[in-house]
Order: structure tokens, then sequence, then C-alpha cells
């Protein structure tokens, strides 16, 4: 591999890593106030790129016009599945985590059954838009998702640390009880997170379709990857999943550049274990000492 | 304690009389003057990543067993079974034991992945059950030489060995990258045609496995278009292949993309739009063939189901569902009357062509099994149409 080659891969590295990162901030940031992994969210994922492809193939609607309903659709659908799958069961210790993987299961079926096996090809205006940088050559569709991240993640940021909601939120994860007693209403601040989680991966939904396709087992690879960067980031922490999920991107395009294409899910999830290794906390995680 | 009440009697009464509903007499046990039931167990992918073809190959076998019904007029009644087989080992080892064991069908049509069908393979082999083979390619499944298992369709090395002649005799190229999913079929695929494009002087620029779940193969285009190939050979499941030639065109790769069967047209080069452009693949049946047989399959399936333009999965499935059907009412309902019939095939006229099987139970190579076919603008282009395109003189055989 040549340096320009090189430069090449960690820019394809990155474009992977910031859609892991969409998907993988909805999970931890649910992780963080629930303490429960939502295995069914790579099925919002799914079903807002269905979202998006009857919106644009069938209604017609602008692919921007489309993004904003697709992240409103995506918010609902998470809010419903928070009711329907985890409320009942908050506080049961298994309990969340089958409903999420039966939800999971379930959502996955139904699309089946919807809309079939079929996939779908979601059309957009930027897809045929090729730009030649030097080395880089990339799609206008494929360069729009690092911006794209980076804008959610600062706005993910100014919400969690500025405002009245982030701050309830951030307070019902470090004590559901004393936050209630200081006045906080937790559901409220379960509903916003699942709120959010469900609009951040619209995002990748909206723009990562066009470049593959449209099919209901979609969401499965990419939650699994956004899994591992939750742990390799450590469970609840933000910054550490940003940052996991693009070591991870780069980690596999280099894998995949060298010819071992085979090797890349070995190497991420070897990458997982040296980190539960040697900080099972997290790449930036503090340890946390159980109280006796 | 629990105590029988006339309501817990009529209770029982319904749920038996509903399960004698449900599950009928058992196989084989009709009634005198009763049709012989003829349970067709179909192995198919209705989940995971061969769903969308296990769901066409569920429509060709409607439409197969309402000809047979027809075509059997009281005598036999054909009964379908499916158990998803989720085209990989297990699950497929695990449909299959349902079917032979438990619904005891007298014959088998299955599976899309060879390596599922290779894990039901020596299970109805062991079991005496006739499996008949409409879709996976790899040499295997009949090379061994097993009496129950019969392919309707040439197997990889021919496939492969047939596309790099056309490759290397009509086209005239010379430098090769082959990309193929690491399975038993993508292996063997990508194999088949280094060994034959090396015989006819080809240069194998980079030989790549692949993983078919990848999310993105980007990093692995960029590493191609650093070879600079020629052409490309691609052995992929059609979700990925999507994948793989969208990265291709966006990269800027423009070079011709040479497959096997595994894309159904057109829904390859509407998923794939413009990166489908100047695509090279074989069929084994196309929509627009001027095939009688071909032509009045798809005349019926349109009509069926509502001008839905049928592709080689349905046809190729219709084919071996109607084979061993036809095998039943010509031989016997038994499972030794199917193999027997099936074995004995010569030149049936299906919508893939004339099957004849060999000793090992592989359907005979013909020119007239393969269509080829390039992408252009949108459509396909049959190959075989085209002057200059002598496909015995190319194919050698």
């Amino acid at each position: 591999m040549d340096a320009s080659q090189f430069v090449v891969q960690v820019f394809n590295g990155l474009v992977i890593g910031s859609t892991y990162v969409l998907v993988a901030l909805g999970v931890t940031l649910i992780y963080g106030i629930l303490r429960i992994i939502n295995f069914a969210h790579g099925e919002i994922f799914m079903l807002g790129a269905y979202l998006a492809y009857f919106l644009v193939v069938r209604g017609h609607l602008n692919y921007w016009v489309t993004a904003g309903l697709v992240m409103m659709g995506c918010a609902i659908l998470a809010v419903v599945l928070e009711r329907v799958a985890f409320r009942r069961v908050r506080g049961f210790e298994l309990g969340p985590l089958i409903t999420s993987i039966g939800a999971s299961i379930f959502l996955q079926n139904l699309a089946l059954i919807l809309f079939g096996g079929d996939p779908r090809s979601l059309p957009t205006p930027y897809l045929e838009r090729i730009v030649h940088l030097g080395p880089f050559v990339f799609s206008i569709q494929r360069a729009l998702i690092i911006p794209s991240a980076l804008v959610l993640i600062l706005g993910l940021y100014l919400l969690i640390e500025r405002t009245t909601m982030g701050r309830m939120i951030r307070a019902v994860s470090q004590d559901w009880e004393v936050a209630s007693l200081m006045g906080v209403n937790p559901i409220a601040a379960v509903v916003v997170t699942f709120v959010i989680a469900g609009a951040l991966v619209a995002v990748p939904s909206v723009l990562v379709a066009p470049l593959f396709y449209v099919f209901p087992l979609m969401g499965v690879t990419t939650t699994l990857k956004a899994y591992t960067i939750v742990v390799m980031g450590g469970f609840g922490n933000t910054t550490g999943t940003i940052m996991a999920g693009l070591i991870l991107g780069v980690a596999e395009s280099m894998v995949a550049g060298l010819g071992a294409s085979l090797w890349v899910d070995a190497v991420s999830f070897l990458v997982l274990i040296a980190f539960l290794l040697v900080r099972p906390y997290g790449l930036i995680g503090e340890r946390r000492e159980e109280n006796a | 304690m629990i105590r029988w009440s006339r309501s817990n009697g009529a209770l029982f009464t319904v749920l038996a009389l509903a399960w004698m509903a449900a599950h009928g007499s058992p196989a084989g046990a009709a009634g005198a003057g009763a049709p012989a039931e003829v349970k067709i167990g179909l192995p198919i992918p209705l989940s995971g990543s061969g769903a969308s073809i296990g769901q066409r190959f569920q429509k060709a076998a409607t439409l197969a067993l309402e000809d047979l019904n027809k075509m059997a007029a009281g005598k036999m009644v054909f009964v379908p079974v499916s158990a998803d087989s989720q085209c990989e080992p297990k699950g497929a080892a695990t449909a299959g034991r349902k079917l032979i064991l438990q619904d005891q069908v007298n014959v088998m049509v299955g599976e899309l992945c060879s390596s599922a069908t290779l894990a039901i393979k020596d299970l109805a082999g062991q079991n005496k059950v006739p499996l008949v083979v409409p879709d996976s390619s790899a040499l295997n499944i009949t090379e061994q030489g097993n009496p129950y298992t019969f392919r309707i369709i040439p197997h990889e090395v021919q496939q492969h060995t047939a596309l790099a002649r056309v490759a290397i005799n009509y086209y005239h190229l010379k430098t090769f990258v082959v990309a193929y999913e690491q399975t038993d079929a993508g292996v063997g695929a990508g194999k088949s045609f280094i060994n034959e494009a090396k015989r006819l002087g080809g240069e194998i620029l980079d030989e790549i496995a692949l993983h078919r779940d990848s999310p993105d193969f980007t990093p692995v285009v960029t590493k191609i278009k650093g070879a600079n190939p020629a052409a490309l050979h691609l052995t992929m499941l059609l979700d990925p292949s999507v994948r793989f030639l969208k990265a291709l065109h966006e990269q800027g790769v423009a070079k011709p993309v040479f497959s096997s069967i595994w894309y159904a047209y057109p829904l390859f080069e509407q998923l794939t739009g413009p990166a489908s452009e100047g695509h090279i693949r074989q069929l084994f049946y196309i929509s627009s063939s001027k095939d009688p047989v071909a032509a009045e399959f798809t005349q019926r399936f349109k009509a069926k189901f509502a001008g839905e333009e049928p592709d080689f999965n349905h046809a190729q499935f219709y084919a071996a569902v109607r084979l061993v059907g036809e095998a039943a009412l010509k031989y016997g309902p038994s499972r030794e009357d199917i193999r027997r019939g099936v074995a004995a095939t010569k030149d049936y006229q299906s919508a893939i062509g004339p099957l004849t099987f060999d000793a090992k139970g592989q359907v005979r190579l013909t020119p007239q099994s393969i269509i080829f076919i390039q992408t252009k603008g949108g459509k396909a282009v049959i190959l075989d149409d085209e002057p200059g395109f002598d496909k015995k003189k190319i194919l050698g055989f």
C-alpha cells in the first residue's frame, strides 16, 4: 500500500466509522440512562431506510424533506418501542435485554412479510455526482456522511451538556431515584432519550441506504459493530463511542485494503477483546468501583 | 385435582377434531380410492440473506404444483411442505431432518446455497429420499456421486470455465482480479475461473476472498483499483454484489465485470443502477428468451402473478418441481419410484433448456443450457444474438 492509498483508506475508514458512530450513539445513550442494551436499535435503522424508500420512490418527496420526516418517524418508532418493549420490564435483570432481542426479531420478520425479501434501491441526486480530488474519488452521497456525523455529534453534545433537558437526562443517568427525588421526571427523560436515539439512527438510514440498498436484515451487521463500539468506548460514554467508532472504521479499512478482507471481523473482535482485557471500562471511561 | 366435566369433554372433542383436520391422515395411508398424496419437501431459505430468493422459489413452486395437480387429474395430489433452511448448513440440516423424518416427504427440491445443499444431500442419501437441486453450483454436490441427488444446472467448473472462455476468446481480455465470497460456491467459482483463464494464457493480478456481510467494500475496491486489471471476475450473492459494484462505480473503476448466474434480470440492474453497465453474466433462463418452452413459462407466470416478470430463480425452481412431479406421475409416488423417474430423465424440455442427467446426477451441459448477457443502458443484451458471437466456437463444446 503506497502513501496515497494509505490516505484514501483512512478516508474510507472515517466514512465507515462515522456510520458506526451514528448508530452506536443511540445505543450508548439508551444504555446510559436505562442500563439496557437495545438490540432492536438496528431495526429502527432498517425501518427508517424503508420509510425513506417509500417517501422518495412512492411519495416523490425531496431527499432532504424525506430525511426530516424519517428522523421524526424513527423518533416515534423508538418511543413506541420503549413503551411496548421496555417500560413494563424495567427493573427486571434480564427482562429488557430479552424483550429487545424479541422486538428485533419481530421487526425483522415484520419487514420481511410487509415488504418482501427483495432488496430495494433508494435513489438520491448525490450518488452519481463523483468528486475527483487528488487520490480521492468519492460520491457526494458518501462525502455527506462525515459532515453529517460531525453536525449531529456537536448538536448532541450541546443538547446533553448545555440544555435543561440534557441535564435532566444526565441526572437520571447518574441516579434514577435521586433525580426523581429532586423533581426530575425520569419517564420524560427516558422518552426524550429514545426520541434522540431514534432521530440519530435515522440519519445513517437515509445517508447509507442509497450507497447500498434497503432490505429487512440491513440493521443486523451495522448494529453488531455498534455494540462492539459501545463496549470499546465505554458503556454510556458518548465521547468514547465516537473515538472507538472512528478507530474501528479505520482499522477495518486498513485490513481490507491490505487484501485481508476476510479478517475484518476477526480484527474488529480482536480489538474488542484487547479492550476488554486492558481497559474493560472503555476507551476513556473511568473505573467504576462497586459499592459494598 | 382436575375434574372431568362435560365442558372438558366438549373441549377435548373440539381439539381432537381440530388436530385431525389440521394433520389429516398420515402420509401414504390414503384410504381406498383416495388419490395418493405426494409430499414435495421444499428446504428453502425463508429468513436470512437468501430469503428474497426463497420467496421466489415459493412462487415458482405454487405455479408448478398447480400444473402438476391438473396433470394428475385426481390420481395423485401434490402437496408442498416448506421448511426454512436459512441458506446455511445448520439451518439446512435441521430443515432437511424435519422434512424427511417428521413430515415424511416423498422427495425434496432445494436448497439455494451450496453449503446448505451439501448439508441436506447426505441426509437425503442416508434416508433414500431423492433431492433435486435447482440452484446450487458447488462441484462436490454431484461429483461424489450420490444416487439420490440430482442437479438441474451446470456446476461451478462448467459455469466459470465457460465464462473464462468468453472473457478471453470473445473479449480478448488478459489480466483479471478475481474476487469471491468465502463459501463453498464462491471459492469453487473463483478457482474454476482462475484455472481456465490461466490455461488460456490470462494473468491473475489478484485473488481476493470476501466476506459477504461486509458493510462496505470501498477499501477492497481501492486495492483493486491499484492493481488496474483489464476485467474482474466476481462471485457473491446478489445483495453484497450490489454493494460491491456500487463501490466500483463510485471509485471510477469502469472495467468489465464477469459473474455467474447469481443475479436475476432485471432486479440486478434496477438495484445496481448505472453501476451495472457493461456487466457480463451467464443465465440459464431469461424472460425475453424466444425458446418456446421458456416463453410459455414466462407467459404463464405473468398470468398467475399479476404481470410479474419471472427470473431464473423462478424458472429453475419451477423446472425442478415439475420434473419430480412428472417423475412421480410416470413412475409412481414412492421415494424410490421418483428417484428412478428422475434418473431416467432424458431430454426433458424445460424453461432452462433440455435436461438429461449423467451417472452422477449432474445435468449434461450443452451450449443451449447457457445464455450470456451483457447489461447495456440498463437492459440485458443477449450475446448469443449478437453477430460474431459463435457460442460453440467460443466455448469449445
